[in-house]
């Protein structure tokens, strides 16, 4: 009696026990890993495209900051976008008093390299006088233009794609913003308030 | 030897199911949060690209002379009517108000027009807007 009391306390457990605790672990396990892959590759997406939306942001919101202000387009825009291949570039006079000289003509230039925009700021002078910056329609006594000197030029947003510029008096900014996966597109209009 | 039995008692169904039911809830919310947080980045996108707009709207009408700006509640058009343009979906509404120095509505012409953009846009079943104003005086 106390013999066969003791054998029924430390039963193992049976072999169908085992395998169902093993196979229930392994669902739970694959449960929690999907639910981990899940939530990163959900995290991935949404900062991938928040970074997209970024990018987009801060070029139309720089472009716009300096043309708003400009003086003199230089890049000539077709009316409409119809109408000739709109140019992926746009260079104009500052408007603003910028480093490192002040009160001297300016000019801005945005422009893509690959999918990388870029601000150049460079200034016209003829190479007899370096230190006149003049406007870049300065005809020199033979009738030559001035060259063209790059003071500053920086990258400002990446993954830029298809930028162009159009209209006459509200200039049209339109590109997009694309990753490969995503891709989101972004127009705005300004009014150059001091061209004349 | 009775005691003994009552310690190593399964758990009821009714136990079993009230507790996966909690799990599941729980589960569910989190999943819920994945596609709320997707759906926040989304709205957030589609604000910024609204905002964009309608602040190009607001330059166009300021290109536009005092005079020539006309009174009233405009009509809410596609902001492009190409069915092809990534904003296609987007409408916009311009209302032109006089106001007063002190930002009151008037009837009269009181030299300001106040220019109000809306940017609508379709989303989840339903419309979200974004709006923005400025004021254009006559020289």
């Amino acid at each position: 009696m106390k013999i066969k009391m003791k054998i029924k306390k430390s039963k193992a457990f049976t072999l169908v026990e085992i395998l169902t605790v093993v196979f229930l672990g392994a669902l739970i396990i694959l449960a929690a890993w999907t639910a981990y892959i899940i939530s990163y590759k959900s995290y991935q997406r949404n900062s991938q495209s928040a970074e997209l939306t970024q990018n987009g942001r801060i070029a139309l919101e720089r472009i716009t900051r300096d043309l708003r202000q400009a003086v003199e387009l230089v890049t000539v825009l077709p009316e409409d976008p119809g109408v000739g291949t709109p140019p992926a570039e746009i260079k104009f006079q500052d408007g603003h008093d910028l480093w490192p000289t002040t009160g001297q003509i300016q000019y801005i230039t945005y422009y893509l390299s690959g999918t990388d925009l870029y601000r150049k700021v460079s200034h016209f002078a003829f190479p007899s006088q370096p230190a006149e910056w003049v406007l870049w329609s300065t005809t020199g006594s033979e009738g030559t233009l001035p060259t063209e000197y790059t003071d500053l030029n920086q990258i400002k947003a990446q993954n830029i794609s298809q930028l162009q510029f159009w209209g006459e008096d509200v200039i049209i900014i339109s590109f997009n913003v694309s990753n490969g996966t995503s891709t989101y597109s972004f127009e705005t209009k300004v009014l150059g308030r001091n061209i004349q | 030897m009775k005691k003994n039995k009552k310690i190593n008692q399964a758990f009821t169904l009714i136990e079993v199911l009230l507790a996966s039911f909690v799990l599941e809830i729980g589960l569910l919310g989190i999943v819920g949060f994945y596609s709320y947080s997707f759906q926040i980045s989304k709205i957030a996108r589609q604000e910024t690209t609204a905002a964009n707009l309608a602040s190009g709207l607001l330059d166009e009408k300021l290109a536009v002379s005092y005079d020539n700006l006309p009174i009233g509640p405009g009509l809410k058009t596609r902001y492009s009517t190409e069915e092809d343009s990534p904003f296609y979906d987007y409408w916009q509404k311009i209302d032109v108000v006089y106001i007063t120095t002190e930002l009151a509505e008037s009837t009269n012409d009181t030299n300001m027009k106040k220019i109000v953009v809306t940017i609508f846009w379709p989303h989840d079943g339903g419309e979200r807007s974004f709006q923005t104003a400025t004021i254009k005086t006559r020289h």
